[in-house]
Order: C-alpha cells, then sequence, then structure tokens
C-alpha cells in the first residue's frame, strides 16, 4: 500500500459516531461472554457444595448451622435490588439521568445491605464454631457464599463508580444509558445467582 | 513501523490523560498494540520453552542408565513438576496466545483487538504468574506434586511454599487465560472487516473461536479448585480432607473438567495454524471447509466438556461411568479425525511446496496419528487399567504435544516471522532443523510406548539394573538431546534472520489471506483503508482476478475519518494494576495478609485509574488527501 504516517492529531474531544457503537457491541458481547464464564465458576462451586452436602450421613445437615430467618429478608432485599437496579436502566435509556442516579443510589444501599446482612450472619455462625478451616462443608459454604459476596462488592464498587462517572464532564445522557445497560447485565446475573445458591444452601436441607 | 509525531490535545481535559509514548523501553511497558503485546507473549513463551527444556533434559539424563544420582527423591518431582507446569502455562500457552494476538486481528481485518488495555493487562498478569512460580525454586523449594497437583500430595504431604506458588502462580495466570480468551472471543465476533460473514472466516479464526470457548469455560473449575488448595494449606479449608468431611476426589474432577479441555485449547489455534499453512502451501483453498467448522465448532468443543474423567479411570469410579467415559473418549476422535481428512484433502492435487513451516505441517499429520490412535487406546477404561500410570501414557500425551501442538508452533512461527518481524528466516537452516527435530521426537517417545508396554512406571525417578529397561530409556534420552539439538538450531535461525536475514516483502509465501495485504513489519494502524471482503481467501481471489483486494467504503470503516486513523493511546493502567496483582500472589504465597492487602489497595488504584482516564484515543494521518 505504501502508506505513510505523517502527522499525529490531538485529541478530538467528542467521539466519532462509529466508534461509539462498535465499543459498546463490544462491551455488551464481552460483559455476556464473562457471564457465560461466570456461570461455569459458580457451577463449580454448587457442585463442590452439593458435592461434599450429600457425603453427610442423614440427619446430619446444617439446618440448624444456617439460620433461615435474616438470609430470607437478605434475599429479598438482593431480589428488590434488581427491580430498582431495572428502574435506573429503564429512567436512563428514557434519558431521565437525574432518575436513573437516584435508582442506582437505592441499589447501592439495598446491595450494602445484603452484605451487611451476610456479614452479620457470617459472625453469628463464626461463633457457633462453623469457621473457614472447620468443617468441608463449612468451607465449601463460606468458598461459595464468600465468593458471591464477593461479587457483589464488586458490583457496588462498578456502581459507584457508574454513579460518579454519569456526572463528568463530557458524559451524555446516552452514554450513561450503555454503561448502565452493561452494569445491570452484571448486577441481575449476580442477584439470579444468588437464586441458585440460597434453596441450595439454605432451603434443600429442609427437604430432606 | 509509523513515526509517532507530537500529540497536542485540544480537548476537554478529563482527569487523567493516558500516555503518549510508543517509542524506547516505557513505550513496551504502556503498548496497548496487539503487535507489540504478542510479541511480548511469544518471547515469554519461548523463554519458557528453554527452561521447561532444560527441566525435560536432565529429567531424561537422570533416567538415561539406571541407579543414576543426578535427580534423586523430592529433586526429581520438583524438576518433573517444574517441567509440566512451565511447559503448559508457560511457554505452549503465551506462545500461542502471542501468535494468536499478533495474527488474528491481521487475519480478520481489524486495526487491533476488542479490549487493547485488557490485552496488555493478560500479559502482564502472565508475566506475574511466570515469575512468582520461579521464585518458589529460591524460596525454599519449588512444587512437587506434578502439574496435576493431586491431594493430599499437594495439600497436607507438601512442605515448603512450592504448592502455595503452584496455586497463586496458575490463578493469576489462568485469570489473564480467560481475559486473553474473552478479548479474542469478541474480537473475531465483532470486528471483522466488512464482508467478512461467518462462512468467509478463516481457519484459524475457527480454531481459536472454538479454543477460546474452552478457556472461559473449562478454566474456572480448575481456578476454583487451585483457590480451595490455596484456602486448605492457609487456613485449613477441608473440602479435601476426607477427616473433615471433605473429598479427594473433587479436585480430581475440578482439575481435570479442566485439564483435558486444555488439550484441546492449546490442540485447535495449532491446528489452525497448520490448516493455513498447508492451504498456502497446497496452493489450493482449504477442502472441506465446512466440515471441519462443523467438526471444531460443534463437535471437539462440546465433546471436550465431557470427557475429563478418562484421566482418573482407576480412581474408583462406577463401571457405568467408567463405561460412559470411554464412550464420550471414543466419540471425540471422530471430529478430531476430521481435520487430518481435511488436510489431506487440501494436500490432494496441490501445488506443493515444501517449505520450512509446511514440512512441520505434513510432520503434524503423521505424528498425529500416533497420538491420536495411541489416545484411542488408553481412552478405552478396560484397557486404561493395563497401561494406567506407565511411560505409555507420558509417550502419548507427549507425541501428541510434540506431534501436534509444536509442529503446529513451529510451523506457524516460521511462516508469520517475516510479517512481524520484516525478516526472512534461512530455508536450508530450516530444513535441517526440521529433520533433527522429527528424529529427536520419534526417538525420544517410541522406546517410551515400548517401555510403558513392558510396565515401566511413570513418576519414578530411577529403576534397578535388570529389568531390562535400560536400552530403551538409553535411546530416549539420546532423542531428548537431538529434540535439544533441534530447539538451539531453531533459535540460532531466529538470531540470524534479526541480525541479518534477508529483508521480507509483504507476501513472502504467496498466501492467501488478508495478513498478507499489510506491509512486514505491520505498520502500527495494520490497514490504511479497511479491506472489503469478497470471499472466503480474499488475497488469493483477488490474486486470481487480478487487482489488489478491494477497500471498504468510509462508512462501513468506523475507525477511519477520511485520512484519519483512529488509534488506542497506550495506558500505564494495566502495568499498575498487574504490579497490585503480583504483589497480592506474593503475599498469598507466603500466607501474609498484609502484602494481600496492599496488592489488592494497588489493584484497586489501577482499576480506579483506568476507569477514569480518557479511553478514545488519538488520530494517525495515514496517506493523502
Amino acid at each position: 500500500m505504501g502508506d505513510q504516517a505523517l502527522a499525529v492529531r490531538g485529541y478530538p474531544g467528542t467521539p466519532a459516531r462509529g466508534r461509539v457503537g462498535e465499543a459498546y457491541t463490544a462491551y455488551r458481547l464481552g460483559m455476556w461472554m464473562f457471564l457465560a464464564s461466570d456461570c461455569v465458576l459458580f457451577g463449580s462451586l454448587v457442585g463442590a457444595y452439593w458435592g461434599i452436602h450429600s457425603r453427610l450421613a442423614p440427619g446430619a445437615g446444617p439446618s440448624h448451622g444456617f439460620p433461615l430467618g435474616p438470609t430470607t429478608v437478605a434475599t429479598y432485599v438482593l431480589l428488590t435490588s434488581s427491580v430498582t437496579m431495572a428502574l435506573g436502566m429503564v429512567s436512563a435509556a428514557s434519558g431521565k439521568v437525574g432518575g436513573a442516579r437516584l435508582w442506582l443510589l437505592l441499589t447501592l444501599l439495598l446491595g450494602a445491605s445484603f452484605l451487611g446482612i451476610q456479614g452479620r450472619e457470617y459472625a453469628a455462625m463464626a461463633s457457633h464454631g462453623l469457621v473457614l478451616g472447620g468443617s468441608a462443608l463449612a468451607g465449601a459454604f463460606y468458598l461459595l457464599t464468600g465468593i458471591h459476596g464477593t461479587h457483589v462488592l464488586s458490583g457496588l464498587l462498578w456502581l459507584l463508580g457508574a454513579l460518579v462517572n454519569s456526572g463528568r464532564p463530557g458524559r451524555t445522557p446516552e452514554t450513561t444509558a450503555r454503561s448502565l445497560q452493561i452494569a445491570g447485565l452484571y448486577w441481575h446475573f449476580v442477584d439470579m445467582v444468588w437464586m441458585v445458591i440460597f434453596p441450595t444452601v439454605y432451603l434443600m436441607p429442609l427437604a430432606r | 513501523m509509523a513515526s509517532a509525531a507530537e500529540a497536542a490535545p485540544a480537548a476537554p481535559a478529563l482527569p487523567l490523560r493516558r500516555t503518549r509514548a510508543d517509542a524506547g523501553l516505557w513505550g513496551w511497558l504502556v503498548t496497548t498494540d496487539h503487535k507489540r503485546i504478542g510479541i511480548l507473549y511469544t518471547v515469554l513463551g519461548l523463554l519458557g520453552l528453554v527452561e521447561g527444556g532444560v527441566l525435560a533434559v536432565l529429567i531424561r539424563l537422570q533416567l538415561a542408565r539406571p541407579g543414576q544420582h543426578l535427580l534423586v527423591g523430592d529433586a526429581y518431582n520438583a524438576v518433573v513438576t517444574m517441567h509440566g507446569v512451565i511447559m503448559i502455562f508457560f511457554a505452549a500457552t503465551p506462545i500461542l496466545w502471542g501468535m494468536l494476538n499478533y495474527v488474528i486481528p491481521l487475519m480478520i481485518g481489524a486495526r487491533d483487538v476488542a479490549f487493547p488495555r485488557l490485552n496488555m493487562f493478560t500479559f502482564w498478569l502472565t508475566l506475574a504468574g511466570a515469575v512468582l512460580l520461579n521464585l518458589s525454586w529460591f524460596l525454599g523449594g519449588a512444587p512437587s506434586a506434578g502439574w496435576y497437583a493431586y491431594v493430599p500430595l499437594s495439600t497436607a504431604f507438601a512442605r515448603g511454599i512450592g504448592m502455595d506458588a503452584y496455586a497463586v502462580s496458575l490463578l493469576i495466570a489462568q485469570a489473564g487465560s480467560a481475559m486473553t480468551a474473552l478479548n479474542l472471543l469478541v474480537t473475531i465476533v465483532a470486528l471483522r472487516a466488512p464482508g467478512m460473514t461467518w462462512m468467509k472466516v478463516p481457519p484459524l479464526a475457527w480454531f481459536t473461536l472454538g479454543s477460546m470457548a474452552l478457556v472461559i469455560t473449562a478454566g474456572l473449575p480448575f481456578m476454583v479448585g487451585l483457590l480451595s488448595i490455596l484456602f486448605a494449606r492457609w487456613f485449613g479449608v477441608g473440602v479435601y480432607t476426607p477427616s473433615q468431611g471433605g473429598d479427594v476426589t473433587l479436585w480430581l474432577n475440578l482439575f481435570w473438567m479442566f485439564g483435558h479441555p486444555e488439550v484441546y485449547i492449546l490442540a485447535l489455534p495449532a491446528m489452525g495454524m497448520i490448516t493455513e499453512v498447508l492451504a498456502t502451501f497446497s496452493r489450493k483453498p482449504v477442502f472441506g471447509y465446512g466440515s471441519m467448522v462443523a467438526a471444531v465448532i460443534a463437535g471437539v468443543v462440546p465433546l471436550s466438556w465431557i470427557v475429563w474423567a478418562h484421566h482418573f479411570y482407576v480412581a474408583g469410579l462406577s463401571a457405568s461411568a467408567n463405561v460412559a467415559f470411554s464412550a464420550t473418549t471414543e466419540l471425540i476422535s471422530i471430529p478430531m479425525a476430521v481435520i487430518p481428512f481435511v488436510w489431506i484433502g487440501t494436500l490432494w492435487g496441490g501445488d506443493l511446496r515444501f517449505t520450512t513451516p509446511m514440512r512441520y505441517a505434513v510432520a503434524a499429520l503423521f505424528l498425529f496419528l500416533i497420538g491420536g490412535l495411541t489416545g484411542l487406546v488408553n481412552g478405552n477404561s478396560a484397557e486404561d487399567r493395563l497401561i494406567n500410570a506407565t511411560y505409555w501414557i507420558v509417550a502419548h500425551f507427549h507425541v501428541v504435544i510434540l506431534g501436534m501442538i509444536v509442529p503446529g508452533i513451529l510451523a506457524g512461527l516460521v511462516y508469520w516471522w517475516p510479517k512481524a518481524t520484516g525478516r526472512l528466516l534461512s530455508e536450508p537452516l530450516g530444513a535441517a532443523t526440521f529433520w533433527v527435530l522429527a528424529v529427536g521426537i520419534l526417538l525420544t517417545f517410541v522406546p517410551q510406548f515400548l517401555l510403558g508396554l513392558d510396565g515401566m512406571p511413570r513418576r519414578i525417578y530411577t529403576y534397578v539394573p535388570g529389568l531390562g529397561w535400560h536400552g530403551m530409556n538409553f535411546l530416549s534420552t539420546a532423542g531428548a538431546l537431538i529434540m535439544a539439538l533441534g530447539v538451539v538450531l531453531y533459535v540460532l535461525n531466529l538470531a540470524w534472520s534479526l541480525l541479518g536475514g534477508a529483508r521480507a516483502p509483504a507476501d513472502p509465501w504467496d498466501g492467501r489471506s488478508l495478513e498478507w495485504t499489510t506491509p512486514s513489519p505491520v505498520p502500527a494502524y495494520n490497514f490504511a483503508r479497511l479491506p472489503l471482503v469478497e470471499a472466503r481467501e480474499p488475497l488469493w481471489h483477488a490474486k486470481l482476478h487480478n487487482r489488489p483486494v478491494p477497500e471498504a467504503p468510509e462508512d462501513l470503516d468506523p475507525g477511519r475519518e477520511g485520512h484519519l486513523i483512529h488509534m488506542h493511546s497506550p495506558s500505564a493502567m494495566p502495568l499498575l494494576s498487574a504490579v497490585g496483582v503480583f504483589v497480592a500472589g506474593y503475599g498469598a504465597m507466603l500466607h501474609s495478609l498484609p502484602l494481600v492487602g496492599i496488592g489488592g489497595a494497588v489493584l484497586a488504584l489501577g482499576t480506579l485509574g483506568w476507569a477514569l482516564e480518557d479511553a478514545w484515543g488519538y488520530f494517525l494521518a495515514v496517506g493523502a488527501d
């Protein structure tokens, strides 16, 4: 081709038309691929937990060790955070950045409450002797719920970043809506994973 | 390479402005150019290959004669373990990732990968993993429980820092691999040149798609398992410990759910490279392209998820499980066998040119036959009972690797070397190297098959005289030394080419795909004008019609405005983030929570900078209006 690079021009301020679309497609696709990968991660953790649980003698289950009450509340809190996240995404998509920020804030509070309740539960269980290095079941429980909790924490930091970013100069309602679409995919996924963990860990032993 | 003039940012200043450096050492440390990252990966992998190769020679020297004292007991175990871990994770993987990084965007007509900063981050993670693993040599002993790290050898019985280094370095390297895979997947799906519909995608990109789909899925059970090993050693987590109610077979499953697909993760890109080389040097389109795509995507990938238990038939699986896994194992040989037939059909009636890459490609066809057919034997659970844990198994998987993955890599390196360096390699030296390596590979591993059938167990550091094993062991060691000579010759050829090789034209091999339309070495922007793809082999199609590959109109080229090409800025954030991961990893190795905290804080800082720095890069003026 023989083309020569002649000069470099400066940063052009607003991104050109085509590139935003291309980058958005790539980010959204990348998030779906990440979630596919995360499915296998939680599949392995749930499988490991269930494998170890099924080795327990009948009746030796942890039903007294994993208190249902507070965690049921936490489950509803997390589910509600998905509703507020969805409402935030809808607000952003219809150009109401102020409304979206409010919903985002509410989502953050609900997510933080979930982690708070889980932290209290961890402390209560540890005082009953259910510690990370104790029984295999305790180890599997902390690995599974701990990695899920880490996902929730990462999601909170991400949403906090999105909240800050949405107010920065150069952001348009359109860019905010797009970044919330991708953050929302992640947040809903993390909530859905809890919808598998909760019955597996807390409800199934009751059915035995 | 394009010369970078001064950049004058005219825009509203965002909080963090990215660096513009692209020269000198700093330019390489902060680059986001897929070609430079590809070269970094490949160099790291070649260093790993040399280290793993030296360890292999040490193993063979110890076993050359009965009763040797070169490597005894745990020293032997450590060398065997490090040989396996380095060859898989820090030689084959980085070399392949590097070559794919370099070639895939060029082949599909893209200017970079989808996430250039993530690309650099994953390289730093791989490097951090390699450094942490090798630090264990100096911090009280390398891991010695085998690359498969069976519990409790890797947990309760492994003293020192070795297995912690294993778990931490592989967690980091696997996280990097998963992100590379995600990056290449999105690149192939979203950034193909205008006109490149799915049935026009180059074979290598299809094989890469299959391999990367396996990385982002199969890699995760392994990471869960590694984390559990680390936590078992650090906090006493009992998921693998029967006395705590745990299960040792949990690790077997988590490891081999990854460990078996890993074979295909490495083999598929290598097979893709062989397919490209065969088509070019047969001067024929790939035969049976559709069946090849179907075999890879609908056959090899899904089946490789469900064969893992054939690695531990003897661990006490039920008879019905053994039958089921035998059946899936034999079944996967059908789509795997389609690919050699694709190669034979491509060669058939072709105008063959036996260049160095072509020699390796044709050799792979023969050597893979040995690896594949012997796999049918040990894939059957009844036969596996007789040969399990003998040298038959060692010979089988080495012939698969050295008969398929390594020739694919060696062919691909020679094939794309002129594109990446702008220099040609020596053909006579290349041919000589090929024969030395071919003789070395066969002489090393054919005797090992016979030793295995004669009952020589693997994982032993010596044997007594009088068992009739010394002759074959001696031959095998001789073969390993010949192979080492071949590797030295291969590297000499590369060095000679860099120092004084002839300048390479844009299309030295009479190629068929888009990378050969770019100058050698490739400029930073790859394509001044994105190509418009009209056929499966765009360059070959254009040559047949006696004209250049057409250019895409500007509205189909999102990275272009007139003669300005959008470029991604370099970024220091991937490096900063990876420094955090390295410190945290070092802390985890030493079981030090404060160090993990410091590393985590640096990582958080890097990620924050990553999120806040300007994202849109700059424009490069290419050609005149």
